[in-house]
């Protein structure tokens, strides 16, 4: 059996910013997530989860030797810096949508204690 | 001064932006035991602001850094740490000057280098490359232009550490040559070896943001905590022949150190993890080995360099007007059709308003949407309205700004607490430039 839980429980994100571009890390708290987010967190599924925020190519760079991934999200600020008017005009806060973003994991997975916990 | 090996070298990241924490900074020169103190003071924008300053009779380097060496520098002498910093803006001579004249009003032998070349006005005016966001000729973009740079790589830098300087003060330069100069200079390493160069650039991308290497920006409580979070130690970066980095941060201090911060700080704003294009080299941190070698320890070897671009990065910074952001806020049931109330005001007076007419004004609803893009379904009881806009000068902004304060007497009831603040604005254009077109220097410079 799986069950739906946020990527917040199994990793941590840090978002960037480069013009109009948004990147942003994703690194599981357990290295042996990895393999269950590469399935799941694909580029695809994050510009899914950004929705109308994301307006460019959202491309996933996997790195399986540090156990991480990084994306770029492309036309992702609203203009950036440049432009934005946004109250966060660097889209640092934005991590918090990625981590949003719900994954199917075993029922037995320790994310669950980690939520019941919070 | 002690002697310093040449097989390794130890770097503190001093500074993440032009306002950091100076009790960290000086912490690293005191208990750190480093070589280098190296001060990243120069976000995209800061530099364009500093050279408008510097248009209206300002320094033309960034005042408060006097008030910061003040205190760092006479810690800098004591321990034998020389200072690399990025601080000299838009006039790396005279902030030299002026630090070779605050050395010797404090007793201090120091030599203090100034690194130029990066102000390419006159080459960009006279070549006129395509910029990159909009597709068209540089000179198409008129009036305003504020500034002109092209990100340095280290080799100046390792130039004038190599001849004895203690103080090396730059204008625009890719943050990690703030790192790899002093690698370069101390390990010996040439620009044509592309693995020591990334190893460099590596170092200075973990140092350039300060804490963000050492548990800041990091605490989610209760999921990933951070110990002593009140005072993190920034990081220092042993650097070693071998080409391995050895992170760790003064002893006693707070903050985290382990495969989580670092591999954060690693990939932040990076796009292709496989090519970080910087000057000096491209970064490939796709074959890294981390290890957690101590508590609060973490070693990195692997970094690969692949071989540099051809030309270099030019930032040109154009005034955009004017940021006017105002503030006001709604309390209690109903707070939210309140604000928006206050919200559809703005937008008609604002219509019929000539100088905000043709404006795009957003609004936002602080609470409710304004970092995060689904609005709630539990009630709200605390909200701010936020009305911001880009205008051309400070009297449409002073129209806007009049726009929401009047809801104090004429808006929704009850709203309170307005703030408001305007600031001037500058937009980035990308160009670049052939790298043998751009002459770096270095000189020594006195009081």
């Amino acid at each position: 059996m799986t069950m739906q839980i946020e990527l917040f429980y199994l990793a941590h994100s840090r978002t960037g910013d480069k013009g109009n571009s948004q990147t942003m890390s994703l690194i599981p708290y357990d290295e042996r997530d990895y393999a269950l987010l590469e399935k799941q967190v694909t580029g695809e599924a994050v510009a899914r989860q950004f929705g109308r925020l994301v307006r460019g190519k959202v491309t996933r760079y996997a790195l399986p030797k540090l156990k991480a991934f990084n994306f770029v999200l492309e036309d992702a600020l609203q203009g950036g810096v440049n432009d934005s008017l946004n109250l966060d005009t660097h889209g640092k806060s934005r991590s918090a949508v990625l981590l949003a973003m719900t994954i199917e994991v075993p029922e037995d997975h320790p994310a669950f204690r980690l939520k019941a916990a919070q | 001064m002690s002697l310093r090996q040449t097989d390794r070298i130890r770097l503190g990241g001093g500074s993440a932006f032009f306002n950091d924490r100076l009790d960290a900074a000086l912490e690293l020169v005191e208990a750190g035991d480093i070589d280098v103190l190296m001060i990243e003071t120069l976000a995209e924008r800061t530099l364009a602001l500093l050279h408008a300053a510097k248009r209206a009779g300002g320094s033309g380097y960034w005042d408060k850094l006097s008030d910061r060496l003040q205190v760092l520098l006479p810690a800098c002498a004591k321990h034998g740490t020389k200072f690399v910093t990025n601080g000299g803006g838009a006039a790396p001579e005279a902030c030299a000057a002026m630090i070779a004249r605050l050395a010797r009003e404090n007793g201090l032998a120091m030599k203090v280098a100034a690194v130029t070349g990066d102000d390419v006005t006159e080459l960009v005016r006279a070549s006129d490359p395509i910029l990159l966001e909009t597709g068209e000729p540089f000179s198409k973009l008129g009036t305003g232009i504020i500034s002109t740079n092209a990100y340095l790589g280290a080799d100046a830098i390792a130039a004038a550490y190599a001849a004895g300087a203690d103080v090396i003060v730059t204008g625009r330069v890719t943050d990690s040559a703030l790192a790899l100069g002093p690698i370069m200079a101390t390990l010996g390493w040439k620009a044509d070896d592309m693995d020591a160069m990334a190893c460099g650039v590596l170092t200075g991308h973990l140092l350039e943001c300060g804490g963000q290497a050492t548990g800041g920006y990091f605490a989610e409580p209760g999921l990933k905590d951070v110990p002593d979070v009140d005072r993190i130690g920034f990081p220092i970066a042993e650097v070693r022949n071998d080409r391995s980095i050895t992170i760790t941060k003064p002893p006693g201090s707070g903050g985290r150190i382990d495969r989580h911060t670092i591999v954060e700080q690693i990939l932040y704003e990076m796009h292709d993890p496989a090519g970080y294009i910087t000057p000096d080299v491209t970064l490939d941190v796709t074959d890294l080995d981390l290890t957690e070698t101590g508590a609060q320890e973490v070693r990195l070897s692997g970094a690969r360099g692949h071989a540099r671009p051809d030309k270099l990065k030019v930032l040109v910074g154009v005034d955009s007007g004017v940021l006017a952001e105002i503030e006001i806020s709604y309390g209690g049931i109903n707070a939210d059709k309140r604000a928006r109330l206050a919200a559809d005001i703005i937008r008609k007076r604002a219509a019929r308003n000539p100088m905000l007419g043709n404006q795009t004004i957003q609004y936002d609803l602080i609470g409710v949407n304004s970092v995060w893009p689904e609005e709630g379904t539990q009630p709200v009881r605390d909200v701010r309205l936020r009305v911001a806009a880009r205008v051309p000068d400070q009297r449409a902004a002073n129209e806007l700004i009049t726009e929401v304060e009047s809801l104090y007497v004429n808006g929704p009831a009850g709203g309170g607490g307005v703030r408001f603040a305007t600031r001037p604005t500058i937009r980035t254009y990308t160009a670049f430039v052939p790298r043998a077109d751009v002459t770096p220097r270095w000189t020594f410079v006195g009081a």
